[in-house]
Parts: structure tokens; C-alpha cells; sequence
């Protein structure tokens, strides 16, 4: 916030409008009179919807246009409220338009939001079309998703710089068995679930504790040349480290405390066992990116690098703790 | 085309993605491209798209055809708005900083002063209308142009409007109704 004057009106604004929208929700069941729209002011009314928050334009779009109720609205759009908000939009909506002691009825709402519908949607002004590259890590993403919710049901966001950090999060609260400073001086025994275009890698233990990583003294002393650290995710039990290179390749290595599955690519690749550390560590390339699960200072490891095996293998012999 | 591995999805739901990826990816990724000019951010939201409509592919299916493309452009947009509000820097509100508000104070003055709660409880005391002219314009940061469209008025009154109403949230906090009357 840059001035005063605009924390404090923003500040009271936004807390007036929940008020309003908790108001409103309470009114849902009021059966106000409503008033049709002439229909030769229905453009005027999609215009005027057309230029609404893309929020308020969506929660029109859901009831009138796709025919969802106020509870699908909020799950597949993530907001609150949209009951309480549809009925401060029409009501707003209703204002604006002159009708002012009324509401503007479904059908002139339906009508309009359809229209606006249309021209929110309308694709033809797009004179420059560009056919999207889809990177591998991008492709690899939506492989990770699918392998993820095998596992689970759980909305995940998945940001660029976020996306495997999100993605292990989600698969270890599934099946979060757990590690202690003791269990992890013993040796795993990896279980690996090969699929058509993944593979599991489950990490047996038999200890029970779950046991945050001390993650500060963790020091990653090599990379290829050419690649920076540009993003560090540390979690309670886990720590993310990504590397960039100016060619736009990327480089993460996950280590984490938690005993559970690690799932990743595989399709077509012939995964190697090596020994590593004295246990045995995988080792695969697939889709331009080369793969490294491993276990270490009795923790569970693994790279996904836009670099050769033999990096992967270098970088993860200088993790120093 | 996409190959996604969803054991929780039936044949059908999984041709149902397959066809919209296929029918809609590149459309989808020229609206985001178009808003966010940047295509790394671009395929993020295609991405966080269809994570959400394999999310919610029971309720999409039932979506007649026609409606599956509009809604894919809702979704993709909504995404690309959320990322762009990341981005986006703070509305300059000089021009109604350097107003004449009549008073010897600059406005700045008196809001510094001002207890959020009080003046929330004047707000409430404004005109519905007043009250979504304040909102939009505080609590949504909308531009008078698009406030003047949505009202029905030009940009110039919708801001001179904007700035009757804070003088008159002002006369109110400060002196009461009976000075407001007269304004």
C-alpha cells in the first residue's frame, strides 16, 4: 500500500463489501419483486456484466451460462460466498440499470450473461496466433499431476517454480510413514511400482516417528556449469533446492526426512540399479530429463535434471551435511 | 495430445479430457499469452487449467458441448486474472490526493487520523449506490472508465461522483448528517 489514504479506503471498502456479501447471503431467500429488462436494454446489461470483476462475471457466467449452483461455484472457482455475492451483483446490477427498488428478473440475467458470455469468450480478435511449445517440464508436470492423484484427490496448484514441491507434498500426506534421526542411520529397502508411464519408488522402514530435517547445514557443492540456484523450498520435512540455466533448463533436487513414495516419470526408460552410499540408488533418462532416487545420511533423495545421468550422479555425490 | 494416467477417472471422462486438451490447448494458451505476455506463465495456467478441469470433469461432462469450450475460456482466464493480480502494481491515487477538498487539511491529513472501524460505520450510512461507488472503486480498484461504464455515466462524472462521495464520507465523519444535507 502506497499511501495512507489508500490503505485506509481499501481497508474499510473490502471490509463493508464482505459485510454486504454476508448481508446479502442471509437475503438469499427473500423473494424480492423482480422487473424484466426490455430487451432492446439486454446489450446494455451484458455490457455492463462484460466490465464487472472477472469474479462477479464468473459467478454470473456459473448460474446463468453452465447452470451451476452456488456450492459447485465455489468449489470449481475456489472462492466464498458466492451466494451472498450473486446477490450483491444483482442487486448492484439492478441499480445501475435504473431498477431500482426491484431486481433485475432470471431471465433478462440469463439472457445478458449469455451474451457477455460470448463476447468474454470471443476468440476471433486474436489476429497473432501462436502454437504454444509446451516444454518437457511441462509435459512431465501433467504426467506428475496424473501420478498424483492416482494417489490422491487433492486440489493441488501447481506453480512453475512450485510445481514438484507442491507435487511431493501432496503424494506424502497420503502416506506419510515417517522417520526418526535413529531409523535413518538403518538402511531402506526400496519397493519400486513400475507403470506404463511411472514409477513408485517406496522406501521401507518400520520406524513410526515423523522427524523434521535440519536442513540448514545441508550444502550442495556441485552443479553443471552454467546452472544458479533459483528458488530453495524448505519444508518441515522436506527442502527443495532449483536450479536454472540460462538456456532455460532446470535442476531439482529433493531431499526429505519422510518415509513415502516418490513417483516420477519413467515412460519408456530403462532404470538402472547402482550402488550408491551402500544402498541402491536408480538411475534413468526419459523425455530429455535424466532421474536420480537415492537415500542418503538416511534420508530419501532424488534429482529430475535437464542434464546427463553422470551429472545427476556428480551432483549427488557432493550433497554435504 | 496428452496421456494422463487417472485410475479415479473412468474411459470416458479420460477421452473427455483428451478431446477438450486436444480441441482447446492452443486456443487457451493464446488468451493467457494475450493477457499475461509471457509464455512460461502462459503454460502455467494452461496447466493449472486442466488440473481444475480434471478436478471437476463429473460436473463438465454433464455441460452441454456447446458450453465446454466458454467454460475452459472462463477458467483459463480467471487463472491468468489471478496471476496477473500478482503482479500487478498499486492503482495511483494522486489525482484524488492533489484535489481541492475544501477544507485546511489535505485529505491525506484527515485520513491519518481516521479509525477504519468509524469509517466503515459512515460508509454504511451512504446510499447503496454511493456504497458501489466506493467499492468498486476501493475495494475492486476498477478505473473510472470502467466504473463510468458500468453506471451508465461518463468517466469525468463517474470521478467527480467518486469524489462527492468522499466529501461527503468526510462531512459525515466529521460533522454529521445535517452539514451533509446541504451538500
Amino acid at each position: 500500500m502506497s499511501s495512507p489514504f489508500e490503505n485506509v479506503m481499501q481497508g474499510a471498502c473490502r471490509q463493508s463489501l464482505y459485510n454486504e456479501f454476508k448481508a446479502c447471503s442471509q437475503d438469499i431467500e427473500n423473494d424480492d419483486p423482480s422487473q424484466s429488462v426490455e430487451d432492446n436494454e439486454i446489450t446494455t446489461l451484458a455490457r455492463k456484466i462484460g466490465v464487472l470483476p472477472t469474479e462477479y462475471k464468473n459467478i454470473l457466467f456459473f448460474r446463468y451460462c453452465f447452470g451451476f449452483s452456488a456450492i459447485d461455484t465455489e468449489k470449481m472457482l475456489q472462492i466464498e460466498n458466492a451466494a451472498g455475492k450473486w446477490r450483491y451483483i444483482l442487486k448492484m446490477l439492478s441499480v445501475f440499470m435504473g431498477v431500482k427498488d426491484d431486481v433485475i428478473d432470471e431471465s433478462s440475467m440469463k439472457k445478458a450473461a449469455q451474451l457477455a458470455l460470448l463476447q468474454y469468450t470471443a476468440y476471433d480478435d486474436y489476429e497473432e496466433q501462436r502454437n504454444p511449445r509446451y516444454s518437457r517440464a511441462f509435459r512431465r508436470k501433467l504426467k506428475e499431476i496424473g501420478s498424483a492423484q492416482k494417489s490422491s484427490n487433492i486440489i493441488m496448484l501447481i506453480a512453475n517454480r512450485v510445481a514438484i514441491f507442491v507435487l511431493v507434498c501432496a503424494v506424502s500426506f497420503c502416506t506419510v510413514l515417517a522417520a526418526n534421526a535413529q531409523v535413518r542411520e538403518k538402511f531402506f529397502h526400496w519397493i519400486v511400482e513400475t507403470f506404463p508411464q511411472f514409477s513408485s519408488f517406496i522406501p521401507q522402514s518400520d520406524d513410526e516417528n515423523a522427524g523434521p530435517g535440519d536442513w540448514s547445514s545441508v550444502q550442495i557443492g556441485y552443479v553443471p556449469e552454467g546452472f544458479a540456484l533459483v528458488n530453495r523450498l524448505e519444508g518441515k520435512a522436506m527442502v527443495v533446492y532449483e536450479y536454472s540455466s540460462g538456456d532455460g533448463r532446470t535442476i531439482s533436487v529433493l531431499l526429505k526426512t519422510t518415509v513415502s513414495p516418490i513417483q516420477l516419470d519413467t515412460e519408456n526408460a530403462d532404470i538402472r540399479e547402482i550402488p550408491m552410499e551402500n544402498q541402491t540408488a536408480y538411475t534413468w533418462e526419459a523425455d530429455g530429463f535424466a532421474y536420480l532416487v537415492w537415500q542418503w545420511n538416511g534420508m530419501q533423495g532424488s534429482i529430475v535434471a535437464e542434464t546427463s545421468s553422470e551429472e545427476v550422479l556428480k551432483i549427488a555425490e557432493n550433497i554435504k551435511k | 495430445m496428452i496421456i494422463l494416467l487417472f485410475d479415479i477417472l473412468t474411459e470416458s471422462e479420460k477421452e473427455l479430457i483428451d478431446k477438450i486438451f486436444d480441441e482447446s490447448n492452443i486456443k487457451l494458451y493464446n488468451i493467457s499469452l494475450n493477457m499475461l505476455h509471457s509464455p512460461a506463465d502462459a503454460e502455467d495456467a494452461v496447466a493449472k487449467t486442466f488440473l481444475k478441469i480434471m478436478d471437476h470433469i463429473e460436473k463438465i461432462k454433464r455441460l452441454p458441448d456447446c458450453k465446454i469450450a466458454p467454460y475452459c475460456v472462463v477458467i483459463i482466464k480467471n487463472i491468468s486474472t489471478d496471476i496477473l493480480r500478482e503482479r500487478k502494481k498499486i492503482v495511483s491515487f494522486n489525482e484524488l490526493e492533489n484535489m481541492d477538498w475544501g477544507g485546511e487539511d489535505s485529505f491525506e491529513e484527515f485520513l491519518k487520523n481516521l479509525d477504519q472501524k468509524q469509517l466503515m460505520s459512515v460508509i454504511d450510512r451512504l446510499s447503496k449506490e454511493e456504497q458501489y461507488f466506493l467499492q468498486l472503486r476501493y475495494a475492486h480498484e476498477m478505473s473510472f472508465k470502467e466504473i463510468a461504464e458500468l453506471s451508465g455515466v461518463q468517466e469525468e462524472a463517474a470521478k467527480k461522483r467518486v469524489q462527492r462521495i468522499l466529501k461527503k464520507l468526510r462531512a459525515f465523519y466529521e460533522e454529521g448528517e445535517k452539514i451533509v444535507q446541504s451538500i
